[in-house]
């Protein structure tokens, strides 16, 4: 029953990611691609990680998406994209070459068996519980870390996205510069 | 039911944890006082953030060598003791360079320095662990605040610098992260200490180096962006031209310093398991890197651009050094970016000194070489300090980087790779070409008619500032002793 879920659903989700760099429409791609990272949780749920599934769900189809498709509303996202793709053979055979190497690296960790592990599943702990416990006892300082990791992307956005940032005191000449420090102070 | 973890504090080593809660604190102290009184002057700022590096490189003092903290995830050794001291100073160094005579956009923001101290704290927490996920966070954390400090010159050129840095960045980071999931793939963990030991057993099984080396390979293309390796270089030139001077300057240092830490965490790691295919791949990329570069570098125009394919080259060369894997190499390494610290501190301070705000000798550059023409007349002392620089990148002795060179060149016979000293060598040659054509246009070259005074962004702290770096670059013959002592102690110390 596991193998042939994990099939479907990894059939599937090539099939829908590819649909996603094929379409030229963009409400095409980005259902498409939302639906992927809906059935990607599929896959942890089978693994029997049913946090990260939620995880999952919740950051790449609920708050990923939601980001996409509010930047969607600022454009025409009806009709088709005109693409400028000429046919490279260098492009081509990198790209190729890269994507083999990439598989090739990704499954050769396959080739070996019996690796152990360092956080067994516990028993009487359910998925999101063994989650917790390692993440506030040996990860806490990452987690911490991850915390000004945001704040300091949050303060970037602020900044960068801020009406200060519209002049430039970087260009004015100190004329410019006094005739704008005025008009502020008034 | 689950049983309550117990953790006694004393376990937890929170000591190990306190340089970067100075710097984070710090950070958080600067937003808070922009939050309660609004129009704060900018020297302000610069001194508390010079004041909170100050308390932190205190704090890095007076860690105990050889402790780990955090359920053993802070890792508090030789070599992340000698890199937080450098990030530290360098840091130190580098923030007073706001405090210029023109305005310039970012240093009317107080969020500049609270996000300034938030990459020196990611840059700590890179160099003092072992676990793959904390290094990656802690780069991720001063990645970001870097793409945000670059843009906030806003210009156009530090625009176009941020979002290629940023594309480019979040590609590395893809890499980092695949290497680190193959590792984890083939071990079951990612702190590199339980990662070798669990290797080293298991060496023999077949089909067990196909992975190890494919993880290599994913981790070094990280490694080689951050650093800025020859094939993935492409984006340091227009970084540093689009970025300011100081954050140019900084960039040469403090990043590369922080991931040539995790570089030799990771590789000293490699060649402990035997694979050696993985050093001579860092031989290629390093010769590959000083060689191309130092090409690339003799045909720029721009002084800001040659000294960032400069940078890439100096990186090629301590590269090299990485591959040797003896003490005395990785000793080397720190000795080189300690020296080469004050060296480029110097002549991006000259370059951020000469700054106008309209390009005036050329429809892209701000530095090109003309601007430099004829420096000897307007401004004598200038062009003599700026000499002073260039010669000691180019290594001419006694200024400072000729010794970081010899110790890195001499490292090499010891290791017995004698080709590869020949090649470092001849490119220190080769690069002495671009950085005496600067030296030829100041001094020999006539002062172009009808130009206004060169110095303009300048103010008594840049001068104090070049002064520093100055005095460190000519004396630095009498700093090679207990450097050296220092340093070859701290990393003999952490088993390197």
């Amino acid at each position: 029953m596991e193998t042939f879920a994990f099939y479907f659903l990894a059939i599937s989700i090539t099939i829908l990611f590819t649909i996603t760099v094929w379409s030229k429409n963009i409400l095409n791609a980005m259902t498409a691609l939302a639906a992927g990272m809906i059935l990607i949780s599929g896959l942890f749920f089978i693994l029997r990680a049913d946090f990260l599934g939620v995880v999952q769900l919740i950051v790449y189809v609920g708050a990923v998406m939601a980001l996409y498709a509010f930047g969607m509303m600022f454009f025409d996202a009806t009709g088709t994209v005109k693409e400028k793709n000429r046919p490279n053979f260098t492009v081509l055979l990198l790209g190729v070459l890269t994507a083999v190497l990439l598989v090739g690296i990704f499954t050769a960790p396959t080739l070996i068996n019996g690796v152990p592990s360092f956080y067994p599943e516990m028993a009487g702990a359910t998925n999101p519980q063994a989650v917790g416990l390692v993440l506030f006892t040996k990860y806490l300082v990452p987690f911490e870390v991850a915390a000004i990791m945001l704040l300091v992307a949050m303060i970037a956005g602020i900044i960068l996205a801020g009406k200060k940032m519209d002049n430039s005191i970087s260009r004015m000449s100190e004329e410019e510069l006094k005739a704008q420090l005025e008009k502020d102070s008034k | 039911m689950l049983q309550a973890v117990n953790v006694s504090m004393a376990s937890l080593n929170l000591t190990t944890l306190s340089p970067m809660l100075v710097a984070v604190g710090g950070a958080l102290l600067i937003l808070i006082i922009d939050l309660l009184k609004k129009d704060m002057t900018k020297s302000l700022y610069v001194m508390l953030s010079v004041l909170i590096l100050f308390v932190d490189f205190g704090a890095v003092l007076s860690l105990s060598i050889n402790e780990r903290g955090l359920f053993d995830l802070m890792l508090i050794d030789g070599i992340s003791i000698v890199s937080q001291l450098i990030i530290l100073l360098a840091s130190m160094l580098f923030i007073p360079l706001a405090l210029t005579q023109k305005r310039f956009h970012e240093y009317a923001y107080p969020e500049y320095f609270a996000l300034f101290l938030f990459m020196v704290a990611g840059f700590q927490f890179m160099v003092a662990t072992d676990n793959l996920i904390l290094i990656f966070i802690g780069l991720e954390t001063a990645s970001l605040a870097l793409y945000t400090m670059i843009a906030m010159h806003n210009t156009r050129g530090s625009h176009e610098a941020a979002i290629k840095y940023f594309t480019m960045g979040a590609m590395a980071a893809g890499f980092y992260v695949m290497g680190s999931a193959v590792i984890y793939g083939i071990s079951g963990t990612v702190e590199l200490s339980e990662v070798s030991k669990i290797l080293l057993e298991r060496m023999s099984e077949a089909g067990i180096a196909l992975p190890i080396i494919g993880a290599s390979i994913l981790l070094l293309v990280a490694i080689g962006f951050k650093v800025s390796l020859m094939p993935f270089h492409m984006w340091t030139p227009d970084v540093y031209e689009g970025s300011s001077a100081p954050m140019a300057g900084y960039m040469s240092i403090v990043p590369k310093l922080a991931m040539m830490v995790v570089a030799i965490r990771v590789l000293s790691f490699y060649i402990d398991i035997g694979m050696e295919p993985v050093r001579y791949m860092v031989i290629a990329l390093a010769v590959v890197t000083m060689t191309f570069a130092n090409i690339m570098a003799l045909v720029q125009f721009d002084v800001k651009r040659m000294l960032a394919y400069s940078s890439i080259s100096h990186a090629g060369f301590v590269m090299a050094a990485l591959a040797l894997d003896t003490t005395k190499a990785y000793s080397g390494i720190f000795l080189y970016y300690g020296l080469f610290l004050f060296t480029n501190l110097g002549a991006f301070t000259m370059l951020w000194i000469t700054r106008h705000k309209q390009k005036k000798y050329h429809s892209r550059f701000h530095h090109p070489y003309e601007k430099f023409a004829g420096l000897i007349h307007s401004a004598p002392m200038g062009a003599v300090i700026m000499a002073i620089f260039m010669l000691s990148l180019t290594g001419v002795p006694p200024f400072s980087l000729f010794w970081g060179k010899m110790y890195i060149i001499s490292a090499t016979v010891d290791a017995g790779y004698i080709w590869l000293a020949v090649i470092m060598a001849l490119n220190s040659a080769i690069a002495a070409y671009y950085y005496l054509k600067l030296v030829v246009y100041m001094f020999l070259k006539p002062k172009p008619e009808g130009v206004e005074a060169i110095g303009v962004n300048s103010s008594r702290p840049l001068i104090v500032i070049v002064g520093i770096a100055a005095a460190v670059t000519t004396f630095s013959v009498f700093l090679m002793e207990p450097m050296l002592s220092y340093i070859n102690y701290m990393v003999s110390v952490s088993g390197y």
